[in-house]
């Protein structure tokens, strides 16, 4: 493994490797330092607590199974960690999509109580924040249709219909989007 | 009319491995681009390279700690004690339930049960010898569940068993498993519609703890109710 300059995710690295050879504390320690970060991408796409209990439950199982194939070459750890939970929280959403699946505004108290709890975690992301001003160059147009996409797992066309925009336009602020993300993070880095 | 993305062309190809991330992709082109992703180191590495962009998205959520009970769920999956370690009683098996709830149904049928004459779905408690602990059966109207004690398992001091419904994601404390005889535990109406659906809970807790589903003990044993087809609705 190749130390990098962050030493949050080499850690995070190592817990991987770890998970790999079936070591069970390595994936407490891992559940420890990620699965807040990794709820809160499935309660962002599946927005039903219980249900998004149950999806992070699947997560962390499937990570425990595959933390072999993890190349640390190819992707940082958390960006790897993400990429599942956001798969697997879509393919629920696919899944579920005709049930009901969102809760009262109940769910919205009982995550706000969670927060207060999550104060620390908080200032963790608030001062990871170095390039989260690139999201605000985005208008906010774009803004929402990268994250429909993103998160509702939206195609083009649920968008359009979702906006009540043609389909060009669209395209057009996915496209236009993705261009000044991607300038605003390379000239960040 | 759609135009595919042509991806010989870098500009267009590096927006296609952006959509393709992001999930917009039109099935055709989703297609073409995988078949090229296949053999492409370039390419995936452009694909890696939008995942870590977009991870801005993912980054700018703010954590939400998940209840206890996720982490309990996941160390008995993937680290399963043995059963001496289980506090000493029941383990928990879909399998085992159904054969249990299936063997036991047609005994029941046989004989005349002393049980509520209207339920006919059915959930076994196993204890640690795999054996019925407790009969949880519904009520035909779905107002209540009657709960028989056969054999239950011995609990340390302080410490009791209570029954749970999981209906719509949601977590319902019925009452506490009663040490002998017959329980009847209400079903609050809005529950009794989906009452044969839920997932039955039981979990170990102390005597007096609260009924709050984030504190929730050691889950013990777990499954579904069994229809009991045929049984005409005896007991």
């Amino acid at each position: 493994m190749t130390p990098t300059q962050d030493p949050e995710q080499d850690q995070l690295k190592q817990l991987l490797q770890a998970c790999a050879r079936q070591e069970d504390r390595a994936l407490k320690k891992l559940y420890q330092q990620t699965s807040a970060h990794l709820f809160a991408i499935v309660l962002r796409i599946i927005k039903n607590e219980s249900h998004a209990e149950d999806c992070l439950q699947q997560i962390f199982v499937k990570i425990w199974h595959s933390a072999g194939q993890y190349n640390d070459d190819i992707a940082r750890p958390m960006t790897w960690l993400s990429t599942i939970a956001r798969n697997q929280a879509l393919d629920w959403l696919r899944r579920y999509k005709n049930d009901r699946l969102h809760d009262s505004d109940d769910v919205l108290v009982e995550m706000s109580d969670q927060r207060q709890n999550t104060e620390h975690l908080a200032e963790q992301w608030q001062s990871s924040t170095a390039v989260h001003h690139c999201l605000e160059t985005l208008n906010s147009d774009q803004r929402q249709c990268l994250e429909l996409a993103y998160f509702e797992g939206f195609s083009h066309q649920e968008m359009a219909e979702h906006l009540k925009q043609p389909l060009g336009t669209v395209k057009t602020w996915i496209r236009r989007g993705l261009e000044r993300l991607k300038l605003c993070i390379t000239q960040s880095i | 009319m759609h135009h595919p993305i042509d991806l010989t062309d870098p500009e267009q190809r590096n927006q296609a491995a952006g959509e393709y991330v992001l999930g917009t992709l039109s099935v055709q082109d989703k297609a073409a681009f995988e078949a090229l992703l296949v053999f492409s180191t370039d390419l995936q590495k452009e694909v890696e390279q939008w995942r870590e962009h977009l991870q801005l998205l993912n980054s700018q959520l703010e954590p939400v700690q998940p209840p206890k009970r996720v982490w309990r769920a996941i160390e008995e999956i993937v680290k399963p004690e043995p059963w001496f370690k289980r506090l000493n009683f029941w383990q928990w098996s879909t399998a085992v339930s159904f054969s249990c709830a299936f063997v036991l149904g047609l005994t029941l049928l046989l004989q005349k049960p002393p049980m509520d004459n209207t339920a006919d779905h059915l959930y076994v408690v196993h204890n640690d010898e795999k054996k019925p602990a407790w009969l949880v059966n519904t009520s035909m109207d779905r107002s209540n569940v009657m709960v028989q004690t056969i054999d239950p398992a011995k609990l340390p001091s302080g410490l009791v068993c209570k029954l749970w419904l999981k209906i719509n994601g949601e977590y319902l404390m019925l009452g506490t498993l009663p040490h002998n005889g017959l329980e009847k535990m209400m079903v609050p109406e809005p529950y009794r519609p989906m009452l044969v659906k839920a997932e039955v809970l039981v979990s170990v807790e102390p005597i007096n703890g609260d009924n709050d589903p984030d504190k929730m003990g050691r889950v013990v044993d777990r499954g579904g109710f069994m229809p009991l087809s045929g049984s005409t609705r005896r007991f």
